[in-house]
């Protein structure tokens, strides 16, 4: 069960479309013969060879292995064919879009709920349930100026007891 | 040309920004469509080949009284309609039997269109093979020598090789391997009036089996449809649309500085070309004593016109 092929003339392949071109002429008797079982292995048997040049050179390419198998990284296409469409001109930039780029202004990035706790070592919401903003609610022991060092400094301004009773 | 719509709402325009040009093209969609005339065959056939293209295929099953060689302004409304890049059109009569036309199309209009008369068929439903999952990529072989060399085979080559591949992907899993469709023709006579050798499509289904080696033995079953097609008519592209079709994105490579290298050591070196210094216009340090005297100048003249004399006199004996 050999999976090597001799050839007269190298084959030229696209990996990009996973084609091969075959330029050694084809034994015309054989082709143009009545007998259709004759034409059809020659058909076969010629098609085989090449078609497993074409496979060796395929799993040839570099590999990554994942959980749904083995995929092949397949290069870019070759053999020119035109397209459907004419290419895309390129849209002028936005005001926006030239301002922050000169700016220097990337979009933001969503940072999402979850944070890293040091002190559990895990990954808590940020704030709703269970939540790290109330932790000092549910603590059964809060230090004495704990919570103001959580604070902003306007919330201290608006929550001591001489700016609650200005307002009172 | 249709008349341009204004999306109302986000569905339409999600539909419209869908069809706009983009930089790196999906699958063509080819459109099946039949004539005023047809014949079971034909029709088969048609049938057979939408079934190698799904899902990027249109079935219609109406009659069109189209002729494609002549009109095109149908084909090119049936194109920006279904947004479709190619068309495959069935016709029947006593002067073309079984005659297919695939057409493929550049920004709506017609760019080349090539004529196949089905000599031979035998449908996907005689052989009894696993039919292939629609939308899997085929491989593709070209055999012969002509598919190089010849204008018209270089059409078909690159008008099958625009059908049949389906989308481009850059990852494919080794288990899609699964078919492959071999085109074969003989080789074409330089007599003109000889007829084209006829084109062979064959769809064969793959099977890797165990090997002593670590690349795996091929074994392939035909799984239909079989088809030998004749050339007819073919009307090439235009040039100047097929170089407008033909042109590639300009990449993102990094563009290297021309006249900056990195030495051995690491340095960054760097060329700077200047044009050549008349050196006639410099300024320099005048030396007053270096200065030539008019009778200095008178000596050099007499000198250089003794020098003339000489070389008269050479001349002579010579």
């Amino acid at each position: 069960m050999s999976t090597s092929v001799e050839k007269a003339i190298p084959l030229e392949f696209d990996l990009g479309n996973m084609s091969a071109f075959d330029v050694t002429p084809l034994d015309q008797t054989k082709l143009n013969s009545q007998n259709s079982r004759e034409k059809e292995d020659y058909l076969a048997s010629m098609a085989r060879d090449n078609t497993q040049l074409l496979v060796n050179k395929m799993l040839a390419l570099p590999k990554e292995r994942t959980q749904d198998g083995v995929l092949l990284a397949l290069p870019e296409t070759t053999t020119p064919t035109p397209r459907a469409k004419h290419l895309p001109k390129p849209k002028p930039e936005t005001k926006w879009a030239r301002f922050a780029r000169l700016k220097g202004i990337a979009p933001k990035k969503r940072e999402g709920k979850l944070v890293f706790d040091e002190a559990s070592g895990e990954w808590v919401p940020k704030w709703g349930y269970k939540g790290k903003n109330k932790e000092l609610d549910t603590q059964w022991i809060v230090e004495d100026g704990e919570r103001e060092k959580k604070m902003t400094s306007k919330q201290v301004r608006h929550s001591s007891r001489d700016a609650k009773r200005t307002r009172r | 040309m249709l008349r341009q719509v204004k999306p109302k709402n986000a569905r339409t325009k999600r539909v419209m920004d869908k069809r706009e040009p983009k930089l790196l093209e999906g699958a063509k969609i080819a459109l099946f469509l039949r004539g005023n005339a047809t014949s079971q065959l034909v029709v088969d056939v048609l049938h057979d080949l939408h079934s190698l293209k799904k899902p990027f295929a249109v079935n219609f099953q109406k009659k069109n009284s189209l002729l494609p060689f002549e009109d095109s302004s149908s084909l090119e409304f049936f194109s920006e309609k279904n947004d479709a890049g190619l068309a495959v059109f069935a016709t029947h009569n006593k002067k073309r039997p079984h005659n297919l036309a695939w057409i493929r199309f550049f920004d709506y209009h017609v760019l080349d269109m090539i004529e196949l008369g089905v000599v031979d068929y035998k449908p996907i439903s005689s052989f009894h093979t696993v039919p292939i999952v629609p939308g899997t990529k085929p491989m593709m072989l070209f055999q012969g020598p002509s598919f190089d060399s010849h204008p018209v085979f270089r059409h078909v080559k690159s008008l099958f090789l625009d059908f049949f591949r389906g989308e481009p992907i850059q990852k494919l899993d080794s288990a899609g391997l699964s078919h492959v469709i071999v085109v074969s023709a003989g080789e074409a006579s330089d007599d003109e009036t000889q007829p084209l050798p006829k084109v062979n499509f064959r769809v064969y289904s793959t099977k890797l089996l165990k090997s002593k080696t670590n690349l795996p033995r091929l074994e392939l079953e035909e799984m239909g449809p079989r088809l030998d097609f004749s050339i007819r008519r073919v009307q090439p592209a235009q040039a100047d649309v097929l170089k407008e079709a033909l042109k590639k994105p300009k990449t993102q490579e990094p563009k290297t500085k021309k006249n900056v290298d990195v030495d051995v050591v690491g340095n960054k070196v760097g060329r700077i070309h200047v044009d050549q210094q008349d050196l006639s216009d410099m300024q320099t340090r005048k030396m007053k004593g270096l200065k030539r005297s008019a009778a200095e100048v008178e000596e050099e003249e007499d000198e250089s016109e003794g020098e003339d004399e000489d070389e008269d006199v050479v001349s002579d004996v010579e």
